[in-house]
C-alpha cells in the first residue's frame, strides 16, 4: 500500500510430538508459509517475536501448562498473537472458553489440512490488520508532533468547527496568521481535507469540545 | 370336673325353694337385675378396653410401648389394681419394658435388678409352667416370710403389694414376658379379671411381633438397597473404567492419524508446485507410513497390556520396580534439570500383580511429576519418590513433585478427565491418570493425590502386599 514490501508471516507450532510437528510445518511449507516449531511453551518464549504477521498453532494440552492457561498469560504479558487451538479430545468446555478468549478456531485432531490452513490464514490476516491499525496511529502520531504547539492548538479549534475570525479573537492574533498555521497544520498532518483532518484530531484525541 | 359342677347346680337347685320362702319376690328380681347390669357393664368395659388396644397395635405398627402403656392402664382400672409392670424375657431373666402407677421405689428396684426367677419362686414357677400366678396375700408367702424369693420381698417391701396377679406372655407356646398387676390390700382377682389380663398378654405379643417383624423387615430393605446401590457403583466404575480406556485409546491414535492428514495433505500440495516439489513429497509420504506403523502401535501396546497376559499375577519387588523405571527415565530427568531423591525400604513384601502394567503406571506416575515441574525455576525442580510399608500390610509408593501444584478442586476431577502423558523416547505407552487408576483398582489398590508442603503434588499409589508365603 505504502509501496515498503511487507515482513515475511510466521507460523509458530507448539506441540510435544515431533511428527506432529514435522507434518504442520510441512503443509504450512507447501503453501509458502514460513514456520517455526517448538515442543514447549518455555521455549516458544525464549524466541523473539519478528516484525511480521504471526499465527500461533498449539495443543490445548502441553506439558506442564493447558494451552489455555498460556493463552491467558500470553494476553497478560500483552503478546497480541493469535492462536488456533488443536485438541485430541473433545472438550466442548474448554472450546467456549478459548473461544471467549479469541481464539481463531478449535480444531480437534485429526483436522482437515485445508480447515487447518484456512484458520491459519485468517490467524494472519487478523494479525496483518491489527499490525496496520497500530502502524498508522503510529505515524499519525509521530506527524502530530511535528507542529509547533501554537498549531496544535489551532488544529483543536479548526477541526471543532470554528472560523478563522473565531479562532483569530480567541489566540488574540490576526486573522492571516491563523491562515498561515492552519496551511501549515495541513501539510505537515498530510490532509487532504478539513474532513480528512477532523478524522485525525479524533483518531488522536484532540479536536476541542468534540 | 363337669360331674362335679352339675352336682353342684343340683344342690343349688334343691335349696333354692326354701330362699324363696324367706325372700319377698319383688326385691330378687331387683338383685338379679342389678347383678346382670353390672356384669353387662363389666362386659361392656372389657371390649372397649381390648378393643382400643387393638386400635393402638394398628396404628403404632413398629413400636410396642404405646400398645403396654395402653395395656397397664386399661388393666389397673377395669381390674381394680393400684398398679402394673410389663416385662420381656430374654430366657434368663424378665426386663421390665413398662409401668403404671408403680411405687417409684419399687420401679426403681425392677429397672436396675433383672428379674431373676429363682426355682422356688412364685414367678419361677410361672416361668417354668406357663400359667398365671395368682398370690392372695403375697405379704403371707413363705418366700417373703422366709425371705427366700427376694422379688417378692421387693414387691411388699417397696411396692406394699399384697394381691397380685402374673400372667405369662406366650408366642408358639414359649415365653417372652409377663403382665402383672398388683393390689396393696388382700382382695383376689376374678376369673373375668384374669381373662382380660390373659387377654392382654396376648396382644401385647402381638405388638412384639408387629415391632420385630417391621424392623426385620426394615433391615431387609437397607440391606437391600445397600446391595443395589454397591452394584449402581460397580457398574459405575466398569463404565467409567471403559470410558477411560477408550478415550485414551483414541487419543492416542487421534495424535498420528492428525499427522497422516496433515502430511497427506502436504504432499499433495507439493506435487502440485511447478515444477513438483518430489523431494518434500517423498519426505511427507515417508512420514506417513511411519506414523501409520505408529497409529497401530497403540493398539499392540494395549494388547500387550491388557490381552491375554493381564492373568499373569507374579510376586513383584516393588524397589526393583521402582528402581528400574527411574532408571529408564534417567536421561529425562537430565534433560529437564531434574534432581533425584529416592527413599526406598529394604526387605519390602512383593506385590502380586501384572508386572508390565505396573511399570505402566510407575512410569506414567513419574512422567507425570516431571512435566508438573517444567514452569518452575531450574534449581527448583525435584522429584521426590520413596516405598513403604504401612500397617495395614499394603505398600505405599509415594510420587512427590516440586511443581506448582494442583488446584484441590481439580484434583478430584483429575483422574477422570483424560489428561495423558505422551510417549516420549519409547519407553512407557503414555496411559492417561484414569487408565493408570484402573490398573491399580484391578490390583485391589487405590490411587490418590494431595498436595505437597511447602508447594507440588504427591501421588500416591497403595498396593496390597502378598502375605510371605505366597511370594
Amino acid at each position: 500500500m505504502n509501496g515498503r514490501p511487507e515482513p515475511q508471516p510466521l507460523v509458530f507450532v507448539i506441540d510435544d510430538d515431533a511428527s506432529l510437528r514435522e507434518a504442520l510445518s510441512s503443509l504450512f511449507r507447501s503453501v509458502g508459509l514460513q514456520v517455526k516449531t517448538f515442543a514447549s511453551a518455555s521455549e516458544f518464549l525464549q524466541f523473539k517475536l519478528p516484525d511480521g504477521p504471526t499465527c500461533l498453532v498449539l495443543d490445548v494440552r502441553l506439558p506442564g501448562l493447558s494451552g489455555l492457561d498460556f493463552q491467558t498469560e500470553l494476553a497478560r504479558a500483552h503478546i497480541d498473537i493469535p492462536i488456533v487451538f488443536m485438541t485430541g479430545h473433545g472438550d466442548i468446555p474448554m472450546t467456549v472458553r478459548a473461544m471467549k478468549a479469541g481464539a481463531v478456531e478449535f480444531l480437534p485432531k485429526p483436522f482437515r489440512d485445508q480447515d487447518m490452513l484456512d484458520a491459519v490464514q485468517i490467524g494472519l490476516e487478523r494479525d496483518r490488520s491489527r499490525r496496520k491499525n497500530a502502524g498508522d496511529a503510529a505515524k499519525l502520531k509521530a506527524s502530530f508532533e511535528t507542529l509547533t504547539s501554537r498549531e496544535q492548538e489551532i488544529m483543536g479549534l479548526v477541526t471543532a468547527g470554528l472560523m478563522n475570525k473565531q479562532i483569530a479573537g480567541e489566540l488574540g492574533v490576526s486573522e492571516i496568521t491563523v491562515k498561515v498555521h492552519r496551511g501549515n497544520v495541513m501539510r505537515k498532518m498530510g490532509a487532504k481535507s478539513l474532513a480528512d483532518l477532523v478524522r485525525m484530531a479524533d483518531a488522536l484525541g484532540v479536536r476541542r469540545g468534540g | 370336673m363337669s360331674t362335679a359342677a352339675s352336682a353342684k347346680r343340683r344342690r343349688v337347685a334343691r335349696r333354692r325353694p326354701q330362699r324363696q320362702a324367706r325372700r319377698p319376690p319383688a326385691r330378687r328380681s331387683e338383685t338379679t337385675v342389678a347383678g346382670l347390669k353390672r356384669e353387662l357393664n363389666e362386659a361392656l368395659q372389657q371390649q372397649a378396653a381390648t378393643a382400643e388396644v387393638l386400635q393402638i397395635i394398628a396404628s403404632s405398627p413398629g413400636e410396642s410401648q404405646p400398645v403396654f402403656d395402653a395395656i397397664l392402664k386399661h388393666a389397673g382400672r377395669i381390674c381394680d389394681a393400684e398398679f402394673g409392670n410389663i416385662y420381656r424375657w430374654d430366657g434368663e431373666a424378665l426386663y421390665i419394658v413398662a409401668w403404671h402407677n408403680t411405687p417409684a421405689p419399687f420401679a426403681a428396684y425392677r429397672s436396675r435388678t433383672p428379674f431373676r426367677p429363682g426355682p422356688t419362686s412364685l414367678i419361677g414357677h410361672m416361668i417354668k409352667t406357663k400359667t398365671v400366678a395368682h398370690v392372695t396375700d403375697a405379704a403371707a408367702n413363705e418366700g417373703y416370710i422366709k425371705r427366700s424369693d427376694p422379688s417378692l420381698v421387693a414387691a411388699v417391701e417397696l411396692g406394699g403389694v399384697r394381691t397380685y396377679l402374673g400372667v405369662p406372655m406366650l408366642k408358639d407356646d414359649e415365653i417372652v414376658g409377663a403382665v402383672t398387676i398388683f393390689r396393696q390390700e388382700v382382695r383376689p382377682f376374678t376369673d373375668k379379671q384374669i381373662a382380660l389380663i390373659a387377654n392382654f398378654a396376648n396382644q401385647a405379643v402381638i405388638a412384639i411381633e408387629n415391632t420385630r417383624l417391621l424392623s426385620e423387615l426394615k433391615q431387609r430393605t437397607a440391606q437391600l438397597s445397600r446391595a443395589v446401590a454397591e452394584l449402581q457403583r460397580e457398574r459405575a466404575n466398569k463404565l467409567m473404567n471403559l470410558e477411560a480406556m477408550t478415550a485414551s485409546i483414541s487419543h492416542e491414535v487421534r495424535q498420528p492419524l492428525a499427522s497422516i492428514a496433515s502430511n497427506g495433505g502436504a504432499a499433495l500440495r507439493f506435487l502440485r508446485h511447478v515444477p513438483p516439489n518430489l523431494d518434500e513429497t517423498r519426505l511427507a509420504l515417508d512420514r506417513m507410513v511411519n506414523d501409520s506403523h505408529r497409529a497401530s502401535q497403540v493398539f499392540d501396546n494395549i494388547r500387550a497390556l491388557f490381552g491375554k497376559a493381564d492373568q499373569g499375577h507374579e510376586p513383584i519387588d516393588v524397589n526393583e520396580l521402582t528402581l528400574g523405571v527411574l532408571q529408564m527415565l534417567d536421561a529425562e530427568f537430565e534433560r529437564n534439570g531434574i534432581a533425584t531423591d529416592v527413599a526406598l525400604t529394604a526387605a519390602l513384601p512383593p506385590v502380586l500383580g501384572h508386572k508390565g502394567q505396573l511399570q505402566e503406571v510407575l512410569i506414567n506416575l513419574v512422567r507425570n511429576a516431571v512435566e508438573a515441574m517444567a514452569d518452575v525455576e531450574d534449581d527448583r525442580r525435584l522429584l521426590r519418590v520413596s516405598a513403604e510399608a504401612n500397617s495395614g500390610n499394603q505398600i505405599v509408593v509415594a510420587i512427590e513433585n516440586s511443581g506448582s501444584g494442583i488446584d484441590r478442586r481439580q484434583s478430584a476431577k483429575l483422574f477422570e478427565a483424560f489428561v495423558t502423558t505422551k510417549a516420549q523416547g519409547g519407553q512407557g505407552m503414555g496411559l492417561g491418570l484414569a487408565l493408570c487408576r484402573m490398573i491399580v483398582e484391578r490390583h485391589a489398590g487405590a490411587l490418590s493425590i494431595e498436595t505437597g508442603e511447602p508447594r507440588g503434588s504427591i501421588f500416591r499409589l497403595v498396593l496390597p502386599a502378598a502375605s510371605r508365603g505366597a511370594a
